[in-house]
Parts: structure tokens; sequence; C-alpha cells
């Protein structure tokens, strides 16, 4: 399968991004275990699929969309593209120095763009932790784009994609915080599969 | 990093590899457990594994005379730093009780959630 809205091809821990959405469409059969067996790809196959759900119809009724509709697509796969890279460690405090214990920064990225597809409305596109990461401490910030169905109130719900982030941020990782900035980058029609629930 | 891969077959004693998988799952706020070695080296264990006559079993915990590595996905309901440190104490048994006390022990979580 190639799709002329994806951005050109890396290998997301040996795959590309066709072969995984067509591993999704094959229903995952047969099992690949450098597929399943690697986080990276899970998370490819989790984002995947979200997006999936969000532009179903868009897809379905609507192959030549118009321009502005492939930007904010083209932006959401890249930003998965990006989310799936492990990234940096993000160190976990551990009183014994034999202990190495930490996430990954695509772990923490994945985990703020579910957060914020979970708000209604919202599908993220990029997510950025600016700091030092690996350096506890160090402060961080935290930059997350998304679009949002028309009709949405934009500033609550930046508002919300934004204590939302913080939260499960303080929960999961032991990260010093300095700001997380949400930005709208697009508006969606409210026809797709997501918006239509 | 030098180090040998776990491979252990089916119906493990309480030293081996395997069994410390097992334990690992069974921490609470853990979902999964995923390969710890690199790719190319989870392909040499499997090519090591079939050669023996065992199960190509690529391993998941990948263990040297120095350091135990596991890398883990959480639930996402348990803090994922907890669920570390949880992994850290399970691991550190084990590895007293098999003689590598010394070892350093790396716990990743790649996946929260999903």
């Amino acid at each position: 399968m190639t799709d002329p809205l994806l951005p050109p091809d890396e290998l997301i821990d040996g795959h590309t991004l066709d072969e995984l959405s067509d591993y999704l469409a094959a229903g995952r059969q047969p099992a690949d275990p450098t597929i399943d067996d690697s986080p990276q790809c899970r998370a490819a196959l989790t984002a995947l699929e979200r997006l999936g759900r969000a532009t179903q119809d868009l897809l379905d009724e609507e192959a030549a969309a118009s321009p502005a509709d492939d930007d904010w697509v083209g932006r959401i796969l890249t930003g998965i593209r990006l989310d799936v890279q492990s990234g940096r460690r993000i160190p976990i405090a551990h009183p014994d120095p034999a202990a190495d214990l930490a996430l990954t920064e695509g772990a923490v990225r994945a985990l703020v763009r579910g957060v914020g597809d979970d708000i209604d409305g919202v599908l993220v596109g990029r997510c950025r932790l600016d700091g030092d990461v690996e350096t506890p401490g160090a402060p961080v910030a935290v930059h997350v784009e998304i679009s949002v169905r028309y009709g949405v109130p934009m500033t609550e719900t930046a508002a919300a994609v934004r204590n939302a982030v913080a939260a499960e941020l303080a929960r999961h990782a032991e990260l010093t915080i300095a700001s997380v900035d949400v930005l709208v980058t697009d508006v969606r029609e409210p026809r797709t599969g997501k918006d239509a629930r | 990093m030098s180090g040998t891969l776990a491979t252990d077959g089916p119906g493990p004693d309480a030293g081996s590899t395997a069994a410390l998988s097992a334990l690992i799952l069974e921490v609470p706020g853990v979902a999964t457990l995923y390969p710890a070695a690199s790719p190319v080296g989870q392909v040499v264990a499997a090519i090591g594994s079939a050669l023996t006559l065992g199960d190509a079993d690529p391993g998941t915990v990948l263990v040297s005379d120095d350091r135990i590595r596991v890398r883990i996905g959480v639930d996402g309901v348990e803090a994922a730093g907890e669920v570390c440190r949880r992994v850290y104490v399970v691991v550190r048994d084990w590895a007293a009780s098999t003689g590598r006390a010394d070892a350093v022990i790396d716990v990743t979580a790649a996946t929260i959630g999903g």
C-alpha cells in the first residue's frame, strides 16, 4: 500500500508504516512476532487504529478530500511516526545505585497522545518534550499540537487537554514539568468516525 | 553489550530466566514483557535455539554477568514509576538467588497503557 498522504518512509523498529497499516488491515494475521513483540510497532498500531476510527468516514466517502483535510491527516501521521520512536530514557528515581529504571520518551509521548485523544473532539498531532529529560529535576516543557472538531470551544478544550496531560505526566513520569503548551493547529469538519460518536 | 539471552524452554526451574519472566508478569501493573535484546540479538538467540533443537524463543529478559535488562509495558492504571520499582525488587531478589547480586538491574517501561 502506498498512500500519497504519508510522509516519506522511515523504519519503525524495522517496519515501514505501510507494512504496519497492512498488518492491521489483515487483522494482525498471520501473527508477526517482530511486530507484536515490538513496543514501537504496537504503539504505532494503536495510533493507527485510533486514527482509522477517526477518519473512517472521511476515507470512505471523500477519498478526494480537500487539501486542507489532507494537511491534518498528514500532520497526525507524521506525529505518530515521531512518537513511536523510543527516544531518550527518562529516569525513575531509586536509592539503589544498581537500579537503572526508566521510561522511554516514546512511551511518554504516546501517553500524552492517548490522553488528548480521549477528550471529545480532539485528535493529537505532534507532541514534543523540550528540556533535558534525562536529568532528574531539569525543567521540561511539553508542547502538544491538536486538531479539534468544528464547533468545539477551543479555549476550554485546550485547557482540558492541558490539565489532563499534566495530571497523567505527574502520575507516570518523574519529570519536572515547567509548562504544558497546547496549540490548536486544525479545525475538522464534524463528520469523521470519532466526531460522529 | 555482551550477554546471554533468555532461551529457556518449557518447564523452567526457579533460577531460569523463563521463571524470572513469569515472575515479572505477575507484578501488579505489568501488562506485557517485551524482548529486551536488540532485534539482531533476538534473531541470534532464535537461531541458537533452533540449532540446539530447542524452541525458537527469541528471549525476553537479557542477562549477562553484570547486568540484567528488562523491558516492560505497564497497564496505565498503576503509576509507571512505581511498577518499575516493583519489577526491580522482583529482579533483584531473583539475581541474588542466582549468584548475580552485584548486577545492575535495568528496567525500562516502553509503553504505558494502550
